[in-house]
């Protein structure tokens, strides 16, 4: 066994040096997906532990965090259908503006988290995903393509659609508060 | 930057259109909102918003990594529906019809004076029962637990061999598969034991189970394994740490 231990012992390196570095970016993807911190952190935990179970390829593989992100997203769209089936979320449009939210005065890093977790909520699941990962992650469009399997073209289509519906559910925000 | 051409940005922004590049070059030149057009200031903060939240992290502690690598191995067992209660309560009567029986035999055996060698193949043989039934269990846990358990035995007839061997080839759980060959490897004395093991060099494809047999093989001094860990060698797919696993295995047997 001590020799099975060893090797094991190895994999934690690579997986310490590979995975643990990305952990925060797996987690905001989760977040803005699942739109709730602790699902979020249960999802982290989740993953964490797939991906510990399927060590033996991380090393043979070229691009670990696609990978990670991947998993990610398949799990949230798992965990978003299977809410949608059980009906533990109710599914209507979120209603804007009637919020306690102040972006020009808000100091709270929390409240802007917030307000930007309900902007992306209003998104299709595609297009809160994409936006995501460009806008927040800075991703280029051929690791969005990595890890969405959806070509550039539609990609940018996408992006170009969440863009242009945050900004106008942001309009209504502040709209309403100039009122 | 000026006003215009921030405002060519944004629209190529919107459409879907601006490089990395170009994105960094927005954010920066909407960094400030002095001189900045009305039109533009939604814009801006929206920007800034989205840029905030590329420091949230994730401050807790990882489950997986506050353990050692063996509880990591267990715990990962631990999935699904838990039946731990029903489990409980069936191990729990089994445990107290063995004890019962157990101490019936004992004070019966006493009182013929038969033996205490006789006893203790009768309480083997009542352990290998009760864990012969464990072994069909659903949860992976539990059969774990009872591949263990036969490490308790001291000798183990065809019945338990036959039971571990089945395990080990058709689990669908690798680290059941793990735990039915430590057990088998204490009866390594048994010819089929040393054959499953030898066939499991090219029918097992979890890494750390071929190491783990390839390690038993060696320390069994079983030289009929050679021919099967050279091909191993010479699989293109096999990970490297397992061919040189293999070639150190077949140096050892040589």
């Amino acid at each position: 066994m001590g020799k099975v231990v060893y090797i094991i012992g190895m994999e934690i390196e690579a997986f310490k040096k590979e995975l643990i570095p990305i952990k925060d970016k797996l987690f905001r993807l989760a977040k803005t997906m699942l739109q709730n911190r602790e699902d979020a952190e249960d999802a982290l935990q989740e993953i964490y532990m797939k991906l510990w179970k399927n060590n033996d390829i991380i090393e043979d593989l070229k691009n670990p965090e696609a990978y990670a992100m991947k998993i990610m997203k398949n799990f949230c769209l798992d965990k978003l259908k299977y809410r949608k089936n059980k009906r533990m979320v109710e599914i209507k449009e979120p209603e804007l503006g009637r919020e306690n939210f102040t972006p020009f005065t808000m100091v709270s890093f929390d409240n802007l988290k917030d307000l930007m977790l309900k902007l992306f909520s209003t998104l299709p699941e595609q297009q809160r995903m994409i936006i995501h990962m460009r806008d927040i992650e800075h991703y280029s469009y051929e690791e969005i393509e990595e890890v969405t399997g959806m070509n550039v073209n539609a990609i940018r289509v996408n992006l170009s659609r969440a863009r242009k519906s945050v900004k106008g559910n942001y309009l209504k925000i502040r709209n309403y508060e100039n009122r | 930057m000026k006003t215009d051409k921030i405002r060519a940005l944004l629209e190529k922004y919107y459409a879907g259109e601006t490089g990395l590049e170009e994105e960094e070059q927005l954010r920066s030149a909407l960094k400030s909102m002095e001189g900045l057009p009305q039109e533009m200031r939604a814009d801006a903060e929206l920007l800034s918003l989205m840029h905030a939240l590329t420091s949230e992290s994730f401050e807790k502690e990882f489950d997986v990594l506050k353990e050692e690598p063996k509880q990591i191995l267990d715990r990962s067992l631990k999935t699904g529906i838990d039946h731990s209660w029903t489990m409980r309560i069936a191990a729990g009567f089994s445990l107290l019809v063995v004890g019962v029986f157990a101490g019936w035999i004992i004070g019966k055996h006493n009182a013929e004076n038969r033996n205490v060698a006789a006893l203790r193949q009768d309480i083997d043989e009542m352990k290998r029962m009760v864990v012969l039934s464990q072994l069909k269990q659903e949860s992976a846990s539990e059969r774990i637990l009872a591949t263990y358990k036969f490490k308790e035995l001291d000798s183990a007839n065809d019945e338990v061999l036959d039971a571990l061997i089945y395990t080990f080839n058709n689990d669908v759980n690798t680290n059941v598969k793990n735990a039915a060959a430590e057990a088998l490897y204490k009866f390594g004395n048994h010819d089929k034991v040393r054959k499953t093991f030898i066939n499991g060099l090219s029918n097992q494809s979890d890494p750390v189970l071929q190491i783990k047999l390839i390690d038993m093989l060696v320390s069994l001094d079983e030289k009929r394994a050679l021919p099967k860990l050279q091909e191993m060698m010479q699989t293109e797919t096999q990970l490297k740490v397992v061919k040189q696993k293999a070639a150190q295995g077949i140096g050892k047997l040589l």
